[in-house]
């Protein structure tokens, strides 16, 4: 599902030079839950931005289902995002002015796709994350493990492969953030590569593998991802 | 996307700074209305001022004496029916209506008004009157008649003022002695030959009235309207050197007149749309600022959509369409306050200036105003939206 090899990501503030990604190697088959953990700062939100065609590397190559993202224009990355990726934020991002039955229909309304099916789609999504009794409310009438639940939900909207998530669980209570990492993984049992940031220490026993990142590198590669390079 | 969900989208945000999207809209409304009102009423006055003319246009008028526009006319004293025989024989003149015009005194049951007679031959009205004439009620004066008069609406206010009366078709008015009965009342008067409050009679009585015969107005019919300055000219040489003048004998023709009023109206028209224009300018930029401000004010929500799979064109169309609905309502808002500005004005105009004058809303001027709204917004947004298509999702997302 994901082939990213030799990535490194420079951020170059006046004369200094800050390697958020240094020379990474990741690869997630098809159908993983991955985890990956790891200190402040040290690289994990610029690696799934990058993996999540959100941003892009000062160098290495990666490939997503296949295709090779290095060369493509920023609309071709956009339908990436749009088609083959579903985002969670840890700050959840709806659209403040849509509710959240508009906000689940966002990416299918990018993806020009039938108003009447898109709106059948994401009422049966949101039913999934147990939110149907609040599909007309906006996100600032909402709670935040409601908001991540809506967020979920809109991440499937254009059914994609691949779940990436930063720190969902982050601004929730345990108890709220357990329900999300629940819908999480029954996502990846469907079927679906998910592969999240977390500091959530139960999320090892559900994910195939948790990857420790520091400075811009994983520490202790486990058993399958050597296998794979 | 498709364009129903941007304006559904479009909509959710300009719902949620109603103040702020009215304000906007309000000055666009403004350029609109002024727009349309303009035109309406423009085009309604050119058009009853034509309708009045009607059947006028291959007239000339000829006056014995000289015209200082507007102010005054000093005559050298009248035309003899002798001279419009000869006026007849000029190349390109169909045919020619003498016309007296005298002061004379009105009576009814004792009281007095002053009138000025305008008599001529009862078949001519029609004829050379054409649309100025246009019976509001009764009928023409029959020919033959000799005791019949017709008068326009303003003028029998006029009398009825003067006469403390109330006169109407079937009443008998007395004229230095001679008793006429009001058989017509035209719906304007003869503005087109300058003539009003004139009570219009059979030359014949106005003769006995007056006991003069002098010739005042000279009607003159040309079948060839594009050599109508150059007989307006032969005229006017002919009939000056018969009375022994030079440059005083006025010829003026309808169509010229027409055309001054046109000239007239395109000027001011001109001038009041440019100012119209200005509001609208004055719109334009209040949405480019308007948007600008959205634009930054959004930009984590542009970095969000941008995320989740909008590309530039995504978000580029949806402040486009935002800053068309800004406009497109405003323009809609203007267009009707347009219709009812024009309204209100006609009643003026139609009480003051042209009697009964219909207003010509035509779709076009509708029509019009929407899209002169529309592409005041799509060019003012333009600008603000490529600035929301440029943005990088990844930074758009850091701000806060
Ligand atoms: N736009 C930027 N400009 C400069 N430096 C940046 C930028 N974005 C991130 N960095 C730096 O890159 C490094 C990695 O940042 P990143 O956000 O990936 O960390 P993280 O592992 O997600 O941390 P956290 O757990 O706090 O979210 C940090 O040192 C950060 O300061
Ligand atoms: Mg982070």
């Amino acid at each position: 599902m994901i082939q990213a090899t030799s990535i490194t990501k420079v951020y170059g503030i006046g004369t200094i030079e800050i390697r958020a990604l240094n020379g990474i190697d990741f690869n997630v088959k098809q159908g993983e839950f991955v985890a990956i953990q790891g200190p402040s700062g040290c690289g994990k939100s610029t690696l799934l931005n990058v993996l999540s065609c959100i941003d892009k590397p000062t160098s290495g190559t990666i490939s997503i289902d296949s295709i090779d993202i290095a060369h493509l224009s920023d609309k071709a990355l956009a339908k990436i995002r749009r088609d083959k990726i579903g985002f969670i934020f840890q700050s959840y991002n709806l659209i403040p002015t849509l509710n959240a039955l508009e906000n689940v229909m966002l990416p299918m309304m990018f993806a020009g796709k039938d108003n009447n099916k898109t709106s059948e789609r994401a009422a049966t999504l949101l039913e999934m994350v147990e939110m149907q009794e609040r599909m007309k409310h906006k996100p600032s009438e909402l709670s935040g493990g409601e908001q991540q639940r809506v967020a979920i939900a809109r991440a499937l909207s254009n059914d994609p492969l691949l779940i990436v998530g930063d720190e969902p669980t982050g601004n929730l209570d345990s108890k709220t953030g357990a329900a999300v990492m629940k819908i999480l993984t029954e996502l990846n049992r469907e079927g679906r590569t998910v592969v999240v940031v977390t500091h959530d220490p139960a999320v090892a026993g559900t994910a195939h593998r948790v990857l420790q990142m520091k400075d811009g590198q994983f520490i202790n590669n486990q058993s399958e991802q050597e296998e794979q390079t | 996307m498709r364009i129903l969900n941007k304006i559904r989208l479009a909509y959710r945000n300009l719902k949620e700074h109603k103040l702020r999207s009215f304000l906007t809209l309000l000055s666009i409304a403004v350029g609109i209305a002024a727009i349309v009102s303009l035109i309406i009423i423009g085009q309604s006055m050119v058009q009853a001022v034509g309708e009045r003319f009607e059947g006028t246009v291959d007239i000339i008028r000829v006056l014995p004496g000289h015209v200082i526009p507007g102010r005054d006319f000093v005559s050298y004293g009248s035309f003899t029916e002798e001279d419009g025989e000869a006026v007849k024989e000029i190349a390109g003149v169909a045919d020619v209506s003498s016309w007296m015009i005298e002061i004379a005194e009105a009576g009814y049951e004792g009281r007095f008004a002053p009138v000025e007679l305008m008599g001529g031959d009862p078949a001519d009205i029609g004829r050379f009157l054409g649309g100025a004439v246009q019976l509001k009620e009764g009928r023409l004066i029959r020919e033959g008649a000799t005791r019949e008069a017709i008068v326009s609406a303003s003028t029998l206010k006029h009398l009825n003022r003067w006469l403390e009366a109330e006169l109407k078709v079937g009443d008998t008015l007395t004229i230095n002695g001679v008793d006429l009965t009001i058989v017509g009342i035209m719906a304007y008067d003869l503005a087109a030959l300058d003539v009003s409050h004139r009570v219009l009679l059979p030359k014949e009585t106005a003769r006995e009235i007056t006991q003069s015969d002098n010739v005042m107005l000279m009607l003159v019919r040309i079948d060839d309207l594009a050599r109508v300055d150059e007989i307006e000219d032969q005229i006017e040489e002919l009939l000056d050197e018969r009375h022994g003048v030079t440059g005083l004998t006025t010829a003026t023709s309808v169509e010229g007149l027409l055309g001054r009023v046109e000239t007239v109206f395109l000027i001011i028209q001109a001038f009041v749309i440019g100012i119209a224009f200005i509001a609208l300018i004055v719109g334009g930029i209040g949405i480019v600022n308007i948007m600008l401000i959205s634009v930054i004010e959004r930009t984590r929500e542009i970095g969000i959509m941008k995320a989740i799979g909008a590309t530039s064109e995504d978000v580029l169309y949806l402040f486009l369409v935002e800053a068309a609905t800004i406009s497109l309502i405003g323009g809609l808002l203007g267009v009707l306050a347009g219709v009812a500005i024009s309204a209100v004005v006609s009643t003026f105009i139609s009480g003051f200036i042209i009697a009964d004058m219909p207003l010509i809303i035509g779709p076009d001027v509708l029509v019009g105003g929407l899209i002169i709204a529309l592409v005041t917004g799509i060019i003012s947004g333009l600008y603000p939206a490529r600035r929301a298509a440029k943005m990088r999702p990844i930074e758009a997302l850091r701000h806060e």
